[in-house]
């Protein structure tokens, strides 16, 4: 059976209690880029310990663990950043994390998975986004912290719209990558519980959007995708738990192509001195192609895991190739 | 110039809240090295909307100026962060302002100034350091900001080490870039206040260590200063007007290679996934040596305006 139910904000605010002091208070800061089409804010989620926000849901789910559970360890299918918040959020309460990651995981999120003490078993693309449904994997056993659909981590990554509405109030629009759909969930969830008026929408790459055409399709359907530098979010198919989710809560999808996505890369990188990988820079492309409309518009930099190869092709204004 | 003295903490705490609305409370974030000499945790000035703390002070500066005294706007003298964070302040607050730099300044920095409407004016370094010596330069119109001298500045700049003690009440010591010496002792003089256990440490490199001169000198004395890529920070020599005061209230200097601080630069980029400048990871490369010993240590990142070809040459492993 699969819980699809949405968290409550009393929920939300919960797991805000369970992280809190674990995992950073991000700040919100203006991008500086005077001739955009919005006011466009970037909440730095690449500053957590890890790199990616994907600490917050994990820390909120393992701290809800029973402690009889803790031995037989955790585990998470996930392209790598799930991995590493995981491990972290495991070795902080001395529990060994595996990590199931897809065969063109980046070597540095890899490094950064075994720096945290986690060990990882690696899984061709189509196996790996099939064990989101089936939750199943030959050879990996304890607790399935799953990367993208457990109430704890829809909750814990709601956390991140109740500080966006401490920082900016009047905030009109979210703007967040879709890759499982649990980011762009969870703070849905969150900010229409307290400020329905805001827009939030879900961003993906040209070059893989599951979500765009599923809403256009009326359900999950297959789609083509292609491996790009795009690596943290992007898969053949919406799970359908979450499709149901988006459709109750988000008000639409943006794309971002890959030239664009470098582009926001770069920009951060020279303006804002903030380092964010493919998946993190999408919802920033979005916003400065002016797909989000105009007021003020809080872009989610999911993460900053890049390898440091790629980041030097973007600076030299190229586009990183895949893998 | 006559002697430059402590910032008082409550000059401090009224600063901080004077400025709140503008410059970016910036996080405090620990850097994941897990075989580091101490626990490092980086406060993230570069996040900075002019990319360096520079913007406190100005802001500081700025409000708690009579505005007659702003009619005719603004003008500093500096090496770029402080023209670029005055010229920022100046446009937000809808002031003319004219920015005296030096002619080996970046050219990332100088073309972010002109976008921000400051006029610029090059000059060689050694008639800023003039400038910063005599406090003026004959022609100008407009209120000076000193860079670093001027006690406005000096209380908003301090506001960093307010913030440092508020996220980490146990802090060991405290690592900051060593400029023109009225950062460093902006920051001592809130963290003393706040916490007088805790050690505070001027960053140098070697291209420039005027303060570690000194120190060794017991006075000021002229020290070799090769070029380097490190912009923001490094002097031939100790500032007679800032000396009695820095030599009270720093426990010492910490001197960094080149190389060293190019690694730290890489290593927070990689790890912490923000862009630091020379002088801002000159405080980390400081901490990752050993040389600051163990314990908790803030490193102030105190700029992250790096020219991107240079950055993508240390991201390369290289020395720019």
């Amino acid at each position: 059976m699969v819980e699809h139910a949405i968290p409550t904000i009393d929920e939300v605010r919960a797991a805000q209690e369970r992280i809190a002091g674990e995992v950073l208070r991000t700040p919100l800061v203006r991008l500086n880029v005077d001739d955009a089409p919005a006011e466009v804010y970037l909440k730095l989620e690449n500053l957590q310990p890890v790199g990616s926000f994907k600490l917050r849901g994990a820390t909120s789910a393992v701290r809800l663990i029973p402690e009889a559970e803790m031995a037989q360890g955790v585990w998470t299918v996930s392209a790598g950043n799930m991995a590493q918040g995981l491990s972290w959020a495991a070795r902080r309460l001395g529990v060994h994390c595996t990590a199931v990651v897809p065969e063109n995981a980046p070597e540095a999120k890899l490094a950064n998975i075994r720096r945290l003490g986690g060990s990882f078993v690696k899984a061709n693309f189509e196996e790996f986004t099939a064990i989101w449904g089936t939750r199943e994997k030959d050879g990996v056993s304890g607790r399935l912290v799953h990367p993208f659909s457990d109430p704890a981590v829809l909750a814990g990554n709601g956390t991140i719209a109740l500080e966006i509405l401490e920082d900016l109030p009047d905030v009109d629009t979210i703007v967040v990558a879709w890759g499982g759909g649990g980011l762009c969930s969870g703070i849905a969830a969150a900010i229409k519980a307290v400020r329905p008026q805001v827009k939030v929408y879900a961003c993906e790459a040209e070059t893989s959007s599951p979500l765009a055409a599923a809403l256009e399709a009326g359900g999950p359907v297959r789609v083509d995708y292609s491996l790009s530098f795009v690596d943290g979010i992007g898969s053949p198919i919406v799970q359908p738990e979450m499709y149901a989710l988006a459709t109750q809560l988000i008000d639409g999808t943006l794309l971002a192509s890959l030239e664009e996505t470098a582009s926001a890369v770069k920009i951060m990188a020279e303006r804002n001195h903030v380092i964010a990988e493919g998946a993190g820079a999408v919802s920033v492309a979005a916003a400065l192609a002016g797909r989000a409309g105009g007021g003020k518009v809080a872009c989610i930099v999911s993460g900053g895991n890049i390898d440091p190869a790629k980041l030097v092709t973007v600076l030299e204004g190229g586009v990183p190739p895949a893998g | 110039m006559s002697a430059v003295t402590a910032v008082p903490i409550d000059d401090v705490r009224a600063a901080a809240e004077r400025i709140s609305d503008v410059a970016v409370r910036t996080p405090l974030v620990r850097l994941n090295v897990d075989d580091g000499p101490a626990e490092i945790y980086l406060k993230l000035e570069n996040l900075q909307p002019s990319g360096a703390f520079k913007l406190r002070g100005a802001v500081n500066a700025v409000r708690l100026a009579d505005p007659a005294a702003l009619e005719q706007g603004v003008w500093t003298a500096s090496s770029g962060n402080m023209a670029l964070s005055v010229a920022w302040v100046a446009r937000r607050f809808g002031l003319a302002c004219t920015a005296v730099v030096s002619d080996n300044s970046p050219e990332a920095k100088l073309s972010v100034i002109e976008s921000l409407g400051a006029s610029i004016i090059k000059v060689p370094w050694e008639e800023i350091l003039q400038i910063c010596r005599v406090n003026g330069r004959d022609g100008m119109q407009g209120l000076f900001l000193h860079p670093f001298s001027d006690p406005a500045v000096m209380a908003g700049n301090a506001t960093v080490g307010l913030e440092i003690v508020e996220d980490m009440p146990d802090v060991d010591t405290v690592l900051v870039p060593y400029g023109g010496g009225g950062f460093a002792a902006s920051v001592a003089s809130a963290v003393k206040a706040l916490r007088p256990q805790a050690r505070v440490l001027a960053a140098e490199v070697e291209s420039g260590a005027a303060l570690a001169g000194a120190i060794a000198a017991g006075g000021p004395v002229e020290v070799e200063q090769p070029p380097s890529f490190v912009s923001g920070i490094g002097s031939p020599m100790v500032f007679e007007h800032m000396w009695p005061l820095v030599s009270e209230l720093l426990d010492g200097s910490v001197v960094s290679t080149i190389e060293e601080t190019a690694s730290a630069v890489k290593l927070v980029a990689e790890r912490a996934h923000t862009i630091a400048e020379g002088a801002g990871a000159s405080s980390v490369a400081g901490a990752l040596s050993g040389k600051a010993g163990g314990g908790k240590i803030a490193c102030v990142v105190s700029g992250g305006n790096i020219d991107m070809a240079k950055l993508a040459k240390i991201l390369q492993g290289q020395v720019p």
